[in-house]
């Protein structure tokens, strides 16, 4: 039965001048959705190539410098080859660099930057990593291969597979299938899962064309995980397709239920589940937080002397007893360092309770595929809030060693020489990958598709045909 | 005659259960809609205002310092939301809410919501402005998309025809029936809002322009949609390609048109990256507005047309301290400079806003989202005000910190402290929304947008009623 | 053959079908008259397994319907009353595909034969069915019914919306199936195509077999007076509840 089904169905394929309309306009939207996502990464790589590439440049005037000085040259500027001039304004730079399918999800990639100067002035507790942006642009999101994915999909799907029983009834050859020696809930599978291979043809087959003519066709782990998050994805709306065929209804009425159940999915779930967040588990106030940086500053500032002491105490190696003439950026740097202790724990509190936040929206999630599979997406991408914040510990972190490099230079006046440019710290980015989305989304819709094919599997022997055939 | 096609209309809708439903559940997501979305506000405006006079409080309490120490300090300002935000939080979410004015500095607005929420957030929330801009339309959808195609398919059409009565009368009918409900809906909402505000005191004469402005425009918004309904209807004959093709149309009206907008303004016209931003601000305190007349170089000649004006051969000699003098100069300078730079964001901004009025062409949702987040002033441009009008404080308030320091201690005298007196003496920030008027007159566009959407369709439904 | 053994159908209170006794041996072509709502859709739906019977049996060639409803749709062929088919295939490829399911594979040289048999031009043989009028359709059905090789045939209203030569063509081709040794079962309003075609003629009225004639032991006129007689006793029934 399955060949014949096969056979009928690509023939109807073929005479459907509207699935082919529709095709087309799927592979443009995949094609469309592509090259925008490229577009953005293109950009993204190019601020870091260029502040990469500003920054040897400037490295370059150094040495020249440096050689300038050795041959006994007098300086315009010589503070710019001091330790405390090299460490802030030179700085060095952290960045995120793309992964090799970021452009299939936009994410949170337009809120973010990719790179940021690191420098021993300014603190870096309060980290802003947001990027220039339109907040329209924000606001109305890309029209990026997830969107087209997740959003658009389904309704391709709907359009290719609701009617699959009430057509037939329509056009009266329900009864004369049902006249023949099968069971309907074969027959309907059969066809559902048909038409769910022509559709992951079509879909794939765009996909991967648009891989080849944007040159990012290369075998991986990412791509068989995008691939197969999609099929569970397409498998999952072909199960209410399933489900909703074996219903007593019209195709009208499928059209409309399974359009419905699209909104509640793609809409009002995700709605309703960042309304419950937002209401009872609100963003911790920013305004607070800010209002205690603000008063912790206050009160540093005003014992900078006694603050330097302090942290004198605490780092006696630093003590020079030649040289006990400590000027501003000492006293900064010493600020700088209690500061950042007593900030920390501010920021810590707050972002514990936004983490908690996170938990919650991540737990409520499980009830709409559409995000799990968003948060999938961007897992791949690595453009997850999670991925954000990663980047924000890794450039806090070198931040620090940055600092703790210079120190000895600031404080003990040691020399600060050319050598000593070559083996400044500099950033590597570690990747940061969470399995367990993938897992998490796998997990739960294929628990779904699961629940839904065993319902109508058991319901088998109960099926009311009478109704089926609208008698 | 009327009465009775809308009387018959009106039952075959009341006798059918899923249109009940959807009415019974569309009403209730909105009511829970503008709850939420008033206690949010609420609770909003309540941190900001607390933070604002925390902040102010802080800055009267800085002590004795010098007042380049307090410029370099600085103080924050909040944004706060107006009532009509209730409605439609716009672009709320996307922008920062406090901006940090200090001095040599201008920042731009911290702590964007959304940076702090991940991809499940971008979802959206249920908001009274996404009831009204996407739930309402397909409720318009329901009512109306086999309208006129159940009367071909139930053969009822010729019946009617042969009755005597003109397709126009008809089509009226149904029209009135179908566009009903959205008003009914856009009703429930205003009053439920303004009945929150006379409970809760927020009631205010300045801001019922602004609802009688949305009760204009939301109207067209779903006459326009009614048109396109109706039409699709009448042309496909069958109710499921009827149903298919309106809500095709949604989706390209709500979220292709805008989506694809969105991507095309961001090819043509990207902003700067922040760091690209900073350089060129860099650059050009550095080398100049433009790249003429650096600051060190225009600081000499400064000092020179001092001294000559004073009639003095040395900066000690001056009335006043010369380095706050200076100080100041050189604050303007630099606040030229970040004007310049913010007028070409604003620029590319504005042409950025072009494509998406283009796309307009291709869905009366994207002038309509744009014009009620204008009333609602929670659009980009009402950011941008607000960015301006702190702008516009900083300055002012750098400005009186700067002059304390120049005519009460003299050259060189680091060591003078102004007191809290110089602190409370600069007023408050305080910020007024833009006028309703200055909106309309920046939504002009997308008001003759959807005024030539309306004209157009009602024209094209029109002549289709008398072709039938 | 075609048998029922007090098949009873009810809907809650009502009894659409009321303890029916029938046997329709092979070569037999026994015909359902009845206004609508008398019973004789429900009848046909009931031996096609398409409805539960409330009481009582029916058989296709031995085997019961209830006990083994898919070894007995082997057994027999069916054509609805409104057949549209698939209309973007052709008529081959919609025999194809209902013999295939029914478990027989057939070249496409046998497929024309059976179209041909069923007297469909052979021109229309790969035209698209959304072309083809109600009696052509009507023949792809037979053809269907041809190639499934069935014993017992079904058919809903087969000449309701054909016009005269189809009827004729209709009736001939049902009457070489009986020849070969099909057991028939019919529905239909047409008295002069169930005096025509039919061995024997059931009157039903209200869920119940009121007659039940051989079409050799009467004529036209008869089995007409016979028939009207049922129906105005009912319409005098109605009248009076009124």
């Amino acid at each position: 039965m399955f060949k014949i089904n096969f056979k009928n169905e690509v023939q109807l394929f073929k005479r459907n001048r509207i699935l082919h309309i529709l095709s087309i306009i799927m592979f443009i939207m995949v094609f469309f959705s592509m090259s925008t996502g490229k577009e953005k990464i293109q950009s993204r790589n190019t601020d870091i190539q260029n502040e990469m590439e500003e920054l040897k440049s400037y490295d370059a005037s150094l040495i020249k410098k440096f050689k300038q000085k050795e041959s006994g040259e007098k300086l315009e500027k010589p503070w710019e080859l001091g330790a405390s001039y090299i460490s802030s304004y030179r700085g060095a730079v952290s960045y995120m660099p793309s992964k090799e399918l970021s452009f299939i999800a936009i994410g949170q990639s337009d809120i973010y930057t990719h790179q940021k100067k690191v420098s021993s002035y300014g603190t870096d507790v309060i980290l802003d990593l947001t990027e220039l942006s339109n907040p329209t642009q924000l606001y109305f999101g890309s029209f990026d291969l997830s969107f087209t994915l997740i959003y658009l999909l389904p309704l391709l799907i709907i359009a290719f597979s609701y009617n699959i029983v009430s057509e037939s009834r329509e056009n009266g050859t329900l009864s004369l299938v049902l006249s023949q020696p099968l069971n309907i809930t074969t027959w309907l599978s059969h066809r559902v899962c048909i038409r769910l291979f022509i559709i992951c043809t079509i879909v794939f087959t765009s996909i991967f064309i648009n891989l080849i003519v944007f040159n990012e066709f290369q075998f991986s782990l990412s791509l068989f995980c995008f691939l197969l998050i999609t099929f569970v994805y397409i498998l999952f709306w072909f199960s209410l397709s399933f489900f909703i065929n074996l219903k007593r209804y019209n195709s009208v009425m499928n059209a409309f239920i399974l359009f419905t159940i699209w909104i509640v999915t793609v809409f009002i779930i995700p709605n309703l589940i960042n309304n419950y967040i937002n209401n009872f588990h609100p963003l911790p106030s920013h305004a607070k937080m800010l209002n205690e940086i603000r008063l912790t500053q206050a009160k540093l500032d005003k014992v900078k002397d006694a603050t330097l002491q302090n942290f004198l105490e605490n780092h006696p190696e630093l003590i020079d007893e030649t040289n006990t003439d400590f000027g501003f950026f000492q006293k900064y740097v010493a600020s700088k360092k209690q500061l950042k202790k007593e900030l920390t724990q501010i920021v810590h509190s707050y972002e514990l309770l936004i983490e908690k936040r996170d938990k919650m929206a991540q737990m409520l999630s499980l009830l709409s595929p559409t995000a799990l599979l968003q948060e999938a997406y961007e897992e791949i991408a690595g453009t997850s809030l999670a991925h954000y914040k990663n980047y924000k510990k890794q450039h806090q972190e070198f931040s620090e060693a940055w600092l703790n490099f210079f120190i000895p230079y600031i404080f003990k006046q040691t020399t600060f020489t050319k050598e000593t440019l070559t083996h400044l710290p500099t950033f590597t980015y570690q990747t940061f990958s969470r399995w367990s989305v993938i897992y998490r989304f796998l997990t739960v819709v294929l628990l779904y598709i699961g629940v839904i094919v065993f319902y109508e599997v058991k319901r088998e022997k109960k099926r009311n045909i009478e109704e089926l055939l609208f008698i | 005659m009327l009465k009775f096609i809308i009387y018959k209309e009106l039952k075959e809708y009341y006798l059918e259960g899923k249109i009940r439903w959807a009415a019974i559940i569309t009403t209730l997501l909105l009511f829970t809609s503008i709850l939420i979305s008033y206690q949010s506000h609420k609770s909003q405006l309540l941190a900001h205002t607390e933070a604002s006079e925390i902040e102010r409080r802080l800055w009267g309490d800085q002590g004795e310092k010098n007042p380049h120490s307090a410029a370099h300090y600085g103080t924050y300002v909040f944004k706060l939301n107006t009532p009509l935000s209730i409605i439609d939080p716009g672009l709320n979410k996307y922008v920062g809410v406090s901006i940090f004015l200090e001095a040599h500095n201008r920042n731009t607005a911290e702590h964007v919501s959304a940076a702090d929420q991940s991809g499940l957030s971008r979802f959206g929330e249920l908001t009274p402005d996404f009831i009204l801009l996407y739930i309402i339309p397909l409720l318009i959808i329901l009512l109306g998309y086999n309208s006129v195609s159940r009367e071909y398919e139930h053969g009822t059409l010729k019946l009617i025809k042969t009755q005597g009565v003109s397709m126009v009368k008809v089509m009226f009918g149904k029209w009135i029936c179908v566009f009903s409900f959205s008003i009914a809906l856009l009703v429930f909402t205003i009053v439920s809002i303004l009945l929150l505000f006379s409970f809760s005191n927020h009631y205010t004469a300045v801001e019922i322009e602004s609802y009688i402005a949305f009760f204009v425009l939301y109207p067209i918004y779903y006459a326009i949609l009614v048109n396109i309904v109706l039409l699709i209807s009448g042309l496909s004959k069958h109710s499921s390609r009827s149903l298919v093709a309106s809500l095709l149309f949604w989706i390209v009206f709500c979220f292709g048109a805008p989506k694809a907008a969105s991507s095309l303004a961001n090819s043509y016209y990207p902003y700067p990256s922040k760091h690209q931003f900073h350089e060129s601000v860099l650059t050009d305190k550095k080398q100049g507005l433009d790249g003429h007349n650096p600051w060190n170089t225009e600081a000499k000649k400064l000092e020179e047309e001092t001294l000559a004006k004073y009639g003095v051969d040395s900066l000690h000699k001056l009335p006043f301290n010369y380095a706050g003098y200076r100080m100041q100069k050189g604050e303007e300078h630099e606040a030229k400079i970040y004007s310049k730079h913010y007028s070409e964001l604003k620029s590319i901004a504005k042409k950025q806003e072009y494509i998406y009025q283009m796309a307009s062409i291709f869905s009366p949702f994207i002038p309509t989202r744009f014009s009620s987040m204008g009333i609602a002033r929670t659009d980009y441009s009402h950011h941008w005000h607000f960015s301006d009008k702190a702008e516009k404080y900083r300055i002012e308030m750098v400005k009186a910190l700067n002059m304390d320091l120049a005519e009460n201690s003299s050259f060189n005298e680091w060591t003078y402290k102004a007191g809290n007196t110089l602190w409370e003496s600069i007023p408050k920030f305080r910020y007024n929304y833009q006028d309703l008027n200055e909106i309309l007159e920046h939504q002009q566009t997308n008001i003759l947008i959807l005024g030539l959407w309306f004209f157009l369709t009602t024209c094209t439904l029109f002549i289709a009623c008398r072709k039938v | 053959m075609i048998k029922a053994v007090n098949l009873q159908k009810d809907y809650g209170t009502k009894r659409a079908l009321k303890g029916l006794n029938l046997t329709i041996n092979a070569g037999e072509i026994f015909c359902l008259l009845g206004a609508n709502g008398a019973g004789k859709t429900t009848t046909i739906n009931l031996f096609l397994g398409f409805i539960k019977a409330s009481s009582g049996d029916a058989f296709i060639n031995n085997i019961s319907v209830i006990e083994n409803p898919l070894e007995t749709k082997k057994h027999l062929a069916y054509i609805p009353e409104n057949l549209t088919l698939y209309p973007n295939l052709t008529a081959i490829e919609n025999m194809e595909y209902f013999s295939g399911l029914a478990g027989k594979t057939y070249d496409r040289k046998a497929l024309e034969l059976f179209l041909t048999q069923s007297t469909l031009e052979k021109e229309a043989f790969t035209k698209q069915v959304k072309h083809y009028s109600k009696g052509m359709r009507q023949k792809v059905g037979i053809g269907i019914a041809l190639a499934k090789k069935a014993r017992a045939l079904f058919l809903d209203e087969p000449t309701s919306g054909l016009d005269p030569k189809s009827s004729n063509e209709f009736s001939t081709i049902l009457k070489n199936l009986s020849n070969d040794g099909t057991a028939i079962l019919m529905a239909s309003h047409d008295i002069f195509r169930v005096k025509e075609v039919g061995t024997h003629v059931g009157i039903m009225r209200d869920g119940n077999l009121v007659e039940h004639l051989s079409t050799e032991e009467i004529n036209h006129s008869d089995l007409e007076s016979i028939y009207l007689n049922h129906m105005t006793f009912e319409n005098s029934a109605a009248r009076t509840l009124v």
